[in-house]
């Protein structure tokens, strides 16, 4: 045996989400065999891992409270008040009807056409340059673009928007704090928002912004939750779907029989879209708080206490996916808990889901084989996983065999 | 076991077929069709599907 091996296993694993992993897979799996109620004393924060333990929790939302938030650092600042991803009912239930009608499958599916004109568009500069950067040329870009589209916001101001987003991901590493930048952006964008929903009072157009501005008209939601409503849309829609689209791209590297099977035949792309998501999760963890003493695997978690349900964990248990470590687009179909689980199930699913068939189609089929051409990024929040940076290269179409 | 799925409140994200498929269906169309009185056999799964449900449209009432 290798004792360098030994003395690692003979440790009690360590888990800190403020610690940035490049690949947490590893971590998580040795949580949930050896510490399926993992606390982390420095940070007095309670980690479950294993799918079973994490579905009962996201399920129960009167025993695993949202409503003193689910991030551990200062996001969801950044769209109080109206997100309502860190509400209870009935608060909860009042603001995400707001949206609803707006996000299901039928109502989205309907903008498959716009989503497929601005993928093509956002692609058609690189086609015969023959590289692209597939997280900040086509990952972020297009779903930045729908949000866009949906909240009515001018097309012209996307750079802006996108500069103020990318902004707020701004991390000093291993702080809980987000930088005065992240700040700075995050006001600029309030009062931009702020800004455009007074001129949909004064002159309602046929976009979402309006819809919340009549939320707010009929009593339902207050001014200030107008603002926070709006970002938490905007900010939740792009980072979520750039993470799914960027992530996958990068892992097809490993798994090339896989993106050709996506290629050759689009009609497993939406199957494809939910293993993808399984095994690599763009929102890895949210967090919970527990109103009282909350017996977990034979230990009481004291009332008050948080706890991370790490649904990327969750999604590798091997108890539920045999060789969860691998990407299986074939694999028998079980729910995975990337979207989350009950009431707070993502509003957005069936918006992820037809962003991503859309440019998988598109992109694979500009380019079946691609090559890293350049440094991958990643980004560095505790929550979020995905890219800043995936350079690749492919033959130009005009050249192609 | 009596299921009433409320139209009104479904958001059409078909969690409920993932749970219990022999008693809902989410068509192509996007239409949720269900059996409103399904044998006790499915249960289990229909009460996971309640559970699951992000908008807690589906309501479960036992026949006296």
């Amino acid at each position: 045996m290798n004792p360098t091996e030994t003395a690692v296993s003979a440790e009690r694993p360590h888990y800190d989400p403020f610690s940035f992993y490049d690949d947490p897979y590893p971590i998580y799996a040795r949580l949930r065999r050896e510490a399926p109620l993992y606390h982390n004393a420095d940070r007095d924060l309670w980690v479950l891992t294993r799918f079973g333990d994490i579905q009962d929790a996201s399920r129960n939302w009167q025993a695993f409270s949202s409503g003193n938030g689910v991030v551990l650092d200062d996001e969801s600042e950044f769209y109080a008040p109206g997100g309502f991803v860190d509400q209870d009912p009935p608060s909860h239930d009042r603001l995400r009807a707001v949206l609803a009608p707006y996000f299901s499958p039928k109502t989205i599916k309907q903008l498959e056409p716009h989503v497929r004109q601005r993928t093509r568009e956002l692609l058609a500069p690189f086609a015969e340059e023959g590289h692209i950067d597939l997280a900040a040329d086509i990952a972020r870009p297009l779903p930045a673009a729908v949000i866009c589209m949906l909240l009515g916001l001018p097309t012209v101001d996307g750079p802006l928007l996108g500069d103020w987003f990318a902004k707020m991901l701004e991390r000093i590493p291993g702080q809980i704090e987000a930088p005065e930048s992240s700040w700075e952006a995050n006001r600029a964008l309030r009062n931009y928002i702020a800004e455009a929903a007074a001129e949909r009072r004064r002159e309602p157009k046929d976009d979402l912004l309006t819809v919340i501005v009549n939320a707010q008209r009929d009593g339902t939601i207050t001014q200030d939750e107008v603002v926070g409503l709006s970002i938490f849309m905007f900010y939740s829609g792009i980072i979520t779907t750039a993470g799914l689209i960027s992530n996958s791209f990068l892992n097809f590297l490993q798994f090339p029989k896989q993106r050709a099977a996506m290629t050759s035949d689009s009609a497993v792309i939406p199957a494809a879209i939910e293993e993808l998501l399984r095994y690599d999760a763009p929102i890895q963890s949210l967090s919970r708080l527990t109103p009282s003493d909350t017996e977990i695997h034979g230990t009481v978690v004291p009332a008050g206490s948080r706890i991370l349900l790490v649904w990327a964990a969750a999604n590798r248990d091997e108890e539920r996916w045999p060789e969860a470590d691998e990407i299986d687009i074939f694999r028998e179909r079980k729910r995975h808990l990337a979207f989350g689980e009950g009431i707070h199930y993502c509003i957005g699913a069936p918006l992820a889901r037809l962003e991503a068939a859309v440019v998988f189609q598109e992109v694979l089929s500009l380019m079946p084989e691609y090559e890293l051409d350049g440094d991958v990024t990643r980004i560095y929040t505790p929550h979020e996983r995905g890219l800043e940076k995936l350079p690749v290269r492919f033959t130009p179409s005009q050249l192609a065999a | 076991m009596r299921i009433v799925v409320d139209p009104a409140v479904c958001q059409r994200h078909g969690l409920c077929s993932f749970f219990a498929p022999e008693v809902f269906n989410l068509r192509d169309d996007l239409e949720l069709e269900y059996v409103a009185e399904p044998d006790l056999a499915y249960r289990d799964g229909v009460e996971e599907a309640a559970q699951a449900c992000p908008t807690q449209a589906i309501q479960l009432h036992d026949e006296p």
